[in-house]
Order: structure tokens, then C-alpha cells, then sequence
């Protein structure tokens, strides 16, 4: 009696344990980024390093530069994934070999998506060289210069390359289960397929879409690979630059490298929260289950 | 509008589902089809109404055949078994749906929608989400929508069989005046018998994809084509004898039959026994129910046949007491023996 009880415990223990690590890892953090490291003889906890990092200009750009292209990436992801998905579904290719094609982007790492870019979309890749080829353009320099600017183009079409099928695939299967019995009652009831989509199926998949997009968000926003080796010098997405600071030399440079890591951690946790209370809201006001 | 389905064949994946169903439903016919759970019925229905794509046949209204025609078009509306109320629509917009898609101004539609939802009895619950509505008044809902669509078919998956016995009742009766009112040819899909035999004008009895009897409600029960249907029906017995001579002879009774000579089972309903009689086969009372206005008693015969009558007075048989039944052969429906 008492080992079954103790069962469900014990198995338990590795998630237990994960989160634990992961709660110790959080805390650690928030203590350093208030400038408590008694190691290195700091052991008054205070707010001046956030408030420092607020009025310096370089932190200010990275953080702007980490919500663009987290918000780009997200929004374009979010909308053309759902058309790829919606394409699927109108065409009843839900299961089988498409499905595979939707999940290798999935699956190849951040870093090998961004050399496919780097191949495909610099100056010297293979859409300059066959646009020159085709004679629509003089020479393959003159291609837009995507990779290493201050816009991060590459580095967002490197997560769209990512994100795109990551979206469809996400929302597929609950697309297609509206589709097959909602959509499918709205066209017998006199609806075209393109209404019965616009008017039913797609509303219906909001908490989907909006569950999706919230993660690829805050993905984006604290991807560290592709800003580092699609982006320029300057500005450094944030999790770049809170790295760099972090694996700076100067030890005391410490604190604020924490007060970065702080930020994106309480910004992410304030986007989670936001997360909870507009999907709720969502599913309240299309009368579904959350 | 007359409905005609000729030799259709449909197939899910690599299972064959309908095999060569002809039909043919009159204008303002209200038929039912009959038949145990995943025998085809509701593939049927959406085979007609183009949500499955047909393997072999045709399906015409009015003589129009209806495979160029996308789903949206039919205007054979089908009543989900599931009801398939959207969610994000309050009962109103959801019954006034139909009329948006066919460009009706919203103020006439929503009067439409209103006029609709008063005869369903849910003027009040306009403005609430489906969600708000116990099973009952959702199938009402459905209902409701479905009227909206102005169909020239209407199809009716089950709409009964998640309702307790008494809203079911209540719902009969509804769709039953609503057919009346709004004269639309109607088919009911169910596996409940006594609903297929009180509501239709026709019942067609369908098993593993093929239908095997179409008849009034009186002929498919009196006079089954086939022992399947008989049984499904049940209450009933059979009593083996021999044909010669356009003679039925069992060691019990004798009777004319229109069939060639052989050895034959008689299958006889529960209601052409007259137990207490002075001749006839020997049975057992089984079981006695009373059941308010009447009582059903429960019959075991000597091969093992069970049969079941219903008395307006409660008899005065008891449990395992053994009594003659009279039997009225003219009821009987003779079949090749079987084993």
C-alpha cells in the first residue's frame, strides 16, 4: 500500500529534479543580477545595475533589436504558417509524405539553418549568382545585402526558413479537426469552402495560432545562434550581448550581464503571463475549452 | 423535391462502405433509414450531401444529377448527430448563418432567424452561446439552423439518440410537425426502430452498405423481405415445416403459401400468438413487465424462440406457467430453412 503510494512520487523524481536545477539556475540569476556575489566580495543586493543598463545606449539597442526581430519573425512565421496550413487542410493533405517534407526544417539546428541562409542569401550565395545568371541583375553584388546588417534580414529569414513549417505543423491537426466537423457543417449549410474558412475554421483556430506564436516570440527573442552569426557587429541582439558581457574578462562587468539575462527572463515570464490571460480570454469569447 | 440514388458505391480509405445503394425518396417524403450502427447510414447521407467523394452511381434531385455540384450548392442539408453548432456565434447567429451565406440582409435575417428559434421553442436563448445550452436545446438549435438553410433535403443523423426519453419524445414530435409545416423531402438515419416505424411515411433497412428492404413502416415490419430484417426488428419466432403442394404444414398449424415445395421456417411476430387458446404451439411464460398502461409479457417457446405480447388488462399467467398459443398463420412470413 505504501509502495504505491510512493510510486507516482518516485517517478516524479526526474522532473522533479530538471525543475529544480532549472529554479536554482533562475534564482542564481535574479541574486548576481542584483549584484549579490559574495565570491567576488559583493554582497549588498541592489537595483543600479538594471537602472544603469536602462540609461546606457547599447543595451537599449540590443533590446530593440532582439523585440524586432522576435516580433518580426513571429508575426510573418505566424501568418504565412497558417496559410501553409490552411492549404493543407483545404486540400486534405494532413497525414503522410507532406507532413515529413513540413518537419525537416523542424528538425535541422538553428546554426545549419543559418549557413543554409548564409549559402542561399548573401551577396556571393545562390540567389544573386542565378539572378545574375537569369541577366536580372549585372553582377551578384548588387543583390540586397540581407546578411550582417543592422536590420538582422538575415537572421529573420533564417527563423522564418525555421518557424514557417514549425507554425504549420503546430496548428495543423487542430485545424484539420475544426475543418473536418465546423467547417465541414458550414458547407453543407450553404457556406463556400474559402467562407467556411474565413468565418469558421480560421476563428475557431485562434488559441492554436496564438498558442504558436507566443513561442516562436519568445524563442526569437532569446535565440542567441542566428543574431550571432547572421547579425552585424553592432547592434548585438541581447542575448549576444548579455554573453559577451558574461564571458567578459572583467568579472565585475558580471552583475549587469545577470541584469541582461534578468530582463529577458522577466520579460519572457511577463509575455507568459500575457500568454495565459489572452488565451483565456480568446477561448472564452469563441466558447471553447482553453 | 424527389430524391434518386442509383447504384452508389462509396469507399473510405480501402474499406468499401456503401456497396451499389439505389433509393428513391419522394417529394415531401419523410423516410427512414434503418439499420444497426455502422452499416453505412450516415455515409450515405454524406455521400449525398457531397461531403464524400462517390466511388460508382449517381445521385440526382429532381432528375438533376448532383456531382457537378460543390457542397455549398446542394442545399441537402444534413442535422449532425454531433449538432456541429459553432462556438463563437451566439444561437441567433448561428441559425442565421445559412441566410448570411446566401447574401440576406442581416435585419431579415435575423428575423428570420427569430421567427425560427420561436418555433423551436428558444426565442429566449437567442443571444446565448451554444455552450449555454443543455443537449435538448442544442439539437433544437441545430434544428433551427438547419430550417434556415432552406433545404430541398433535409437529413437527419441520429438527432435523437443523445437525448434522454423524454426530450427525445418532445423532438419527435417537433421534427415530425416541422416536416409538416415546411414539406421538405426528409430522410432520418437511426438504429432505433419504434422511431423509424412511428415517424416515416417509408423505411429502408440497410446492412453492411446495401439496402435490403424499402417499404411502409407496416410492410418492412408485417412482411420482411428478408430474416435479417425480421430479426432486427425482433420479437419474433420461426417454425419449421414443409411446403407441398402450395401447403405450409407444421406440427402445429397449416397454411396456404404461394411458394415452391420445400422445407421452410414460418416467422412469426409476438402479435399472431393468442396464448390461452385451446390448440396451437406450446410456450412458457417467461417474464411478465408492467409498464403503466400496459403489460408486456414475455413468451418462451419450445425451441427456444422468445416472443413478447403487450395486454391492455394485466393476464392472469404467472412466471413459468404453461399455456397453448393459438397462432394466426396469415401473419406468418415464410423463408428457406436455414441450417
Amino acid at each position: 500500500m505504501r509502495k504505491r503510494k510512493l510510486t507516482p512520487l518516485l517517478l516524479l523524481l526526474p522532473f522533479l529534479a530538471v525543475m529544480a536545477l532549472l529554479l536554482v539556475s533562475v534564482g542564481n540569476i535574479l541574486a548576481q543580477s542584483l549584484g549579490y556575489i559574495p565570491a567576488f566580495g559583493l554582497t549588498e543586493p541592489t537595483l543600479d545595475y538594471y537602472g544603469a543598463l536602462f540609461r546606457e545606449e547599447t543595451f537599449l539597442d540590443s533590446l530593440w533589436v532582439s523585440l524586432r526581430i522576435a516580433l518580426l519573425s513571429a508575426v510573418f512565421a505566424t501568418v504565412l504558417g497558417v496559410a501553409v496550413c490552411a492549404a493543407l487542410v483545404q486540400t486534405g493533405r494532413t497525414r503522410g509524405g507532406m507532413l515529413y517534407l513540413i518537419r525537416v526544417p523542424i528538425l535541422i539546428p538553428h546554426a545549419v539553418a543559418a549557413v543554409f541562409v548564409i549559402q542561399i542569401a548573401s551577396q556571393t550565395g545562390l540567389l544573386a549568382r542565378l539572378a545574375c545568371a537569369l541577366g536580372l541583375l549585372s553582377d551578384p553584388a548588387e543583390f540586397p545585402q540581407l546578411l550582417y546588417t543592422p536590420g538582422y534580414g538575415g537572421a529573420i529569414l533564417a527563423y522564418l526558413w525555421k518557424e514557417i513549417p514549425f507554425v504549420a505543423y503546430f496548428v495543423l491537426a487542430f485545424m484539420a479537426g475544426i475543418s473536418k466537423t465546423l467547417g465541414e457543417a458550414a458547407e453543407n449549410l450553404g457556406a463556400s469552402p474559402l467562407r467556411s474558412f474565413f468565418q469558421i475554421t480560421l476563428p475557431l483556430s485562434l488559441p492554436a495560432i496564438a498558442r504558436a506564436f507566443f513561442i516562436i516570440f519568445l524563442f526569437a527573442f532569446g535565440g542567441y545562434e542566428l543574431p550571432l552569426l547572421l547579425g552585424p557587429t553592432l547592434p548585438k541582439a541581447l542575448p549576444v550581448e548579455a554573453y559577451q558581457l558574461y564571458t567578459s574578462p572583467d568579472l565585475l562587468q558580471r552583475p549587469s550581464a545577470m541584469a541582461m539575462n534578468g530582463i529577458i527572463l522577466l520579460f519572457s515570464a511577463g509575455m507568459a503571463l500575457l500568454y495565459g490571460l489572452v488565451l483565456n480570454r480568446l477561448c472564452r469569447r469563441l466558447g471553447v475549452a482553453a | 423535391m424527389k430524391l434518386e440514388i442509383e447504384n452508389l458505391s462509396v469507399s473510405i480509405g480501402r474499406t468499401s462502405i456503401l456497396k451499389g445503394v439505389s433509393l428513391a425518396v419522394e417529394a415531401g417524403e419523410f423516410l427512414s433509414l434503418l439499420g444497426p450502427s455502422g452499416c453505412g447510414k450516415s455515409t450515405l447521407l454524406k455521400a449525398v450531401a457531397g461531403l464524400l467523394p462517390l466511388e460508382e452511381g449517381r445521385v440526382s434531385m429532381d432528375g438533376r444529377d448532383l456531382a457537378p455540384i460543390p457542397v455549398h450548392r446542394r442545399r441537402a442539408v444534413i442535422l449532425f448527430q454531433d449538432m456541429r453548432l459553432f462556438p463563437h456565434l451566439t444561437v441567433l447567429e448561428n441559425v442565421a448563418f445559412p441566410l448570411k451565406m446566401q447574401g440576406t440582409p442581416r435585419a431579415e435575417r435575423n428575423r428570420a432567424a427569430e421567427a425560427l428559434l420561436e418555433r423551436v421553442e428558444l426565442g429566449e436563448y437567442a443571444r446565448r452561446r451554444p455552450g449555454e445550452l443543455s443537449g435538448g436545446q442544442q439539437q433544437r438549435a441545430a434544428l433551427a439552423r438547419a430550417l434556415a438553410a432552406r433545404p430541398e433535403l433535409l437529413m437527419l443523423d441520429e438527432p435523437f439518440s443523445a437525448l434522454d426519453e423524454n426530450l427525445r419524445e418532445g423532438m419527435r414530435t417537433l421534427v415530425k410537425e416541422l416536416h409538416r409545416d415546411f414539406h421538405m423531402t426528409t430522410v432520418l438515419v437511426t438504429h432505433d426502430r419504434e422511431e423509424a416505424l412511428s415517424l416515416s411515411d417509408r423505411v429502408a433497412v440497410m446492412f453492411e452498405g446495401r439496402i435490403v428492404q424499402t417499404g411502409t413502416p407496416r410492410e418492412v415490419y408485417r412482411r420482411p423481405a428478408a430474416r435479417a430484417v425480421a430479426d432486427y426488428f425482433g420479437n419474433c419466432g420461426y417454425l419449421r415445416g414443409r411446403v407441398e403442394a402450395g401447403v405450409f404444414t407444421c406440427p402445429c398449424c397449416r397454411c396456404a403459401a404461394a411458394v415452391p415445395d420445400g422445407t421452410y421456417d414460418l416467422m412469426l411476430r409476438g402479435e399472431a400468438l393468442c396464448p390461452g387458446a385451446e390448440s396451437g404451439i406450446p410456450v412458457t411464460v417467461s417474464g411478465v413487465q408492467f409498464q403503466g398502461a400496459e403489460t408486456r409479457v414475455l413468451f418462451a417457446g419450445a425451441d427456444g424462440q422468445r416472443w413478447s405480447r403487450t395486454f391492455r388488462e394485466a393476464p392472469p399467467w404467472r412466471v413459468g406457467e404453461r399455456l397453448t398459443a393459438g397462432v394466426d398463420p396469415g401473419e406468418g412470413v415464410l423463408f428457406p430453412a436455414e441450417g
